[in-house]
């Protein structure tokens, strides 16, 4: 299990670090694809396994998805790659490096021994509905189908 | 040990999406680049989640998808229309707002 | 019948007239003065009713409402409250019959006068009289002093609107804001008079004042500023000297104004305050002997002034200033009588002579006396009725002045300082020497000028106003001691003493007789001495002419000093204050021009500022702030 889960530590990362360094847009947007699918997986580490599968559904099977369709759509030509340039980079590569550090030294006192590991979160429909967030969940999909209808209004061609 | 390592990784896809957006031209690409810093904060909600074993950074994940979902949606719609009414997509070349 | 309610009707009768006429039917002027004419008879009408029903007024009419609350208890205002109200006793009764009157007499002379002017101006003219009358019945009826400043002020405000009636004149203009601002200056000592007067006292009831004027006396130093405040006030509306100088420009105004205005409205009007108030002024001889020095002054100065006029109306204007000063003396020497009883005579002969002057000067459309003569054959009602309020003016029995000056006369002889009593005595000889003058000139000889010599008497309208003010002017005299016995409860048995008796009479007469006789000699039969005279003593009439210099003082403070201040507050506006404004405007520009930079408009940019602002807040926590 554990080497499992170092593999996919490690791949999430590189992958993470193949997002911002390739000049491609359309393998940006993999490699974006590749992070979050990690991510996912990591959640089903950590026990949570709901969020894991709604993470790989939404974010891999929906965003990511729809982003490598604008990006086909925003193509002058299907031969020639969308190439992405850079400005500044030194600086915010300094900025980038500088909360680095700063975020892992700040936030080191913080990670504490975990009190609620044994916290079987497996059936967490069950809690949303069960609990106070089950007003908000309704807001959240109010507010999600407002966003697509607004997506819709303002790309659509009049 | 796994929380630990979990959270450098956070905190590494924050830094690696900050220099993403900084450092893009293009707005796909700094949306790209977005979504790894929203991705990490989803992250470490759910390691906090677990450090004080409190429900709530579970469900926040959850909303923070939902949200991220509707920002990417309309991020992207943003850009189609910049795209067609700018003939780029770069962001560096929309400074109409300049003082 | 209810006196309280015919007074309260006189009072706003003109007042509806002025709002209908301003709101409805300004622009049609015969509609305008009928109306006006009409609201001025029901005043008149009544003032008539309650004067012969004036026995009913032993006991005064007071009649009000809460004006201003203080000190409110339980829904109750408190003593210091001040009201708004009527107050009706035998002085403001007659004081209503001399307004209604000369109003009703000038506003019937108008028709013809003004008959000439566009319909709008008509109206607007007839809009203007009645809220004049209003206003001035109103100052008449006032139960507090704070209510008589407000209807003062409406004076005020009314002469200016009338003066400045032609206003596209620069003239009119100049001497309607001349009017205002010089009473304006006494009006300031008024209010803080009135000030002062509520805050030490709390009592501004009018009634209640004169009835215990033991209150005031016995706070001493205070209450004589007060009261010297207060007569601030009546120096400026009653054309006092040194505030004078505004009553000879009224003559810009159109000639009925000038009458109303000199005969029984706005100089009334401080003569009237100082009468209503006089059992108050009574208990303080400082401020009497001010008063009265001040009047014979006045009436000395203003007299000699009259003597080189050339414009019949400004001869008119000066005289009013001297009679104004017998009155003001009458009062100060302590007789309320021979005050009040000489504006009541006044009123009718001076208003006479304003519209006797208008019919001549509208007959030979010029003010000048030199332009006129020989008007007694062309006008003769014109100049019968102008020669009767000469001689009352002048003091000739049986006409109306002889009385009234007579008792002016007695009351200063008998005052202790007798320096009032000779100015006076000499004034009656310049008197009757510049009005002969006048008349002389005016009325006698050859006509002097082409106009003159196609002059004739004015239209029905005019005619009848003059032979009505006549008559008044012939037997109003006669109702001294009916006069004298209505203020009985207001002189508190004031001693008549007939010092001195027939010889002062005597005296008198001849002083009226010698002038009168003499400058018809001068100016009839022998004009070399006249123009000999002015010649030796060319320095005399120089200044005369110039008024003493007191116009050109006033004129030199104005432009010296209070324009070299306004300009220096100018000069510390623009440079100093719109400086400071101007600096810190142009630091803020300057400062906005430098930091624009920084919006480059680029959202990349923008995120680098987060991006700085998290590292800085970062720091901040790891050094545990």
């Amino acid at each position: 299990m554990k080497i499992i889960f170092w593999i996919i530590f490690i791949i999430t990362g590189l992958s993470g670090l193949m997002t911002v360094l390739t000049k491609d847009l359309f393998r940006s947007a993999i490699y974006l694809g590749i992070t979050l699918l990690g991510s996912g997986l990591l959640y089903l580490f950590l026990g949570y396994d709901f969020i894991g599968w709604t993470q790989i559904l939404v974010y891999v099977g929906g965003i990511v998805l729809l982003m490598i369709f604008t990006i086909m759509l925003a193509r002058e030509s299907v031969m020639r790659p969308l190439i992405i340039t850079i400005r500044n980079p030194f600086i915010s590569g300094l900025f980038a490096l500088l909360l680095f550090l700063l975020l892992m030294l700040v936030a080191k006192p913080l990670i504490l021994v975990p009190k609620g590991l044994d916290k079987d979160y497996t059936f967490l429909p069950s809690i949303i509905f069960k609990s106070k967030y089950v007003l908000s969940f309704e807001v959240l999909s109010v507010l999600l189908l407002i966003a697509f209808i607004g997506a819709i209004l303002i790309a659509r061609k009049d | 040990m796994e929380l630990k390592s979990l959270f450098f990784l956070s905190i590494f896809l924050f830094s690696l999406g900050l220099y993403g957006v900084l450092s893009r031209r293009n707005a796909m690409g700094i949306l790209i680049a977005l979504e790894l810093i929203f991705n990490s904060a989803n992250l470490n909600f759910g390691i906090f989640s677990k450090i004080h074993a409190n429900p709530s950074g579970v469900m926040t994940i959850l909303f923070g998808i939902g949200i991220t979902a509707a920002e990417i949606v309309l991020g992207f719609a943003i850009v189609i229309l910049l795209f067609r009414l700018r003939k780029t997509s770069n962001a560096d070349e929309v400074h109409i707002l300049r003082g | 019948m209810d006196l309280g309610l015919l007074a309260f009707i006189a009072w706003w009768a003109p007042f509806f007239s002025f709002l209908i006429i301003g709101v409805f039917i300004r622009k049609y002027g015969k509609l305008s003065a009928a109306l006006s004419i009409i609201a001025i008879s029901i005043s008149l009408i009544s003032s008539i009713v309650i004067l012969l029903n004036i026995r009913a007024l032993e006991n005064p009419v007071l009649k009000d409402i809460v004006w201003l609350p203080f000190g409110t208890k339980k829904g109750l205002a408190g003593p210091e409250s001040i009201f708004f109200g009527l107050f009706l006793d035998n002085l403001s009764a007659i004081m209503l019959f001399i307004v209604a009157l000369v109003a009703f007499a000038v506003q019937v002379y108008s028709i013809g006068y003004m008959g000439e002017e566009t319909p709008p101006s008509l109206g607007r003219y007839y809009a203007y009289h009645s809220l004049f009358a209003f206003s001035m019945i109103g100052l008449t009826f006032s139960k507090s002093i704070l209510q008589m400043f407000v209807f003062w002020e409406l004076v005020g405000v009314c002469s200016y609107l009338l003066i400045g009636f032609y206003y596209y004149k620069p003239e009119a203009a100049r001497a309607a804001l001349k009017a205002f601002w010089i009473t304006k200056l006494g009006d300031v000592g008024f209010i803080t008079g009135i000030l002062i007067l509520y805050f030490k006292f709390g009592n501004l009831d009018i009634f209640k004042l004169i009835n215990d004027p033991a209150i005031l006396k016995s706070a001493g130093g205070v209450a004589s500023v007060i009261l010297m405040l207060i007569f601030c006030g009546a120096i400026g509306k009653s054309a006092q000297f040194p505030l004078h100088i505004w009553l000879p420009d009224v003559m810009e105004g159109p000639t009925p104004v000038s009458a109303l205005i000199h005969a029984a409205t706005m100089v009334a009007a401080g003569v009237y305050m100082v009468s209503r108030l006089f059992p108050v002024f009574r208990e303080f001889p400082d401020v009497m002997w001010i008063i009265t020095i001040l009047g014979a002054f006045t009436a000395f100065l203003a007299a000699t002034m009259a003597l080189v006029q050339e414009d019949i109306k400004r001869v008119l204007a000066y005289s009013t200033i001297s009679q104004l000063g017998y009155m003001m003396a009458a009062l100060g020497a302590g007789s309320l009588v021979a005050g009040f009883f000489h504006l009541f005579t006044h009123a009718y002969f001076k208003a006479l002579l304003f519209l006797g002057a208008g019919a001549a000067i509208h007959a030979v459309h010029s003010n000048s006396i030199w332009d006129m003569g020989g008007l007694f054959k062309k006008a003769p009602i014109t100049a019968i009725t102008f020669g009767i309020a000469t001689l009352a003016l002048a003091g000739i029995p049986p006409f109306a002045g002889f009385f009234s000056k007579e008792e002016i006369l007695v009351a200063t002889y008998s005052y202790a300082n007798k320096i009032p009593f000779y100015l006076l005595l000499i004034t009656v000889f310049l008197t009757a020497f510049y009005m002969g003058r006048a008349y002389t000139v005016a009325f006698f000889g050859n006509p002097r000028s082409e106009n003159a010599k196609h002059a004739h008497d004015p239209d029905l309208s005019m005619k009848f106003s003059l032979v009505l003010l006549a008559i008044f002017s012939v037997f109003a005299g006669f109702y001294a001691g009916k006069i004298s016995h209505l203020l009985e409860y207001l002189t508190a048995h004031e001693a008549i003493e007939h010092h001195g008796g027939l010889n002062l009479t005597v005296l008198s007469l001849s002083f009226a007789l010698i002038g009168l006789l003499s400058s018809y000699y001068i100016y009839a039969r022998a004009p070399q001495v006249a123009d000999n005279t002015r010649e030796r003593f060319s320095f005399v009439y120089t200044m005369l002419q110039r008024r003493y210099y007191i116009d050109d003082l006033f004129e030199w403070i104005y432009r010296r000093i209070i324009l070299g201040l306004s300009a220096f507050a100018g000069w510390w506006d623009r440079h100093i204050v719109d400086g400071l404004v101007n600096w810190v405007i142009y630091t803020t520009a300057r400062l906005g021009r430098s930091l624009r930079v920084i919006q480059t408009g680029i959202v990349q940019d923008y995120l680098f500022y987060i991006a700085l602002g998290s590292i800085v807040l970062l720091v901040l926590i790891l050094r545990g702030f």
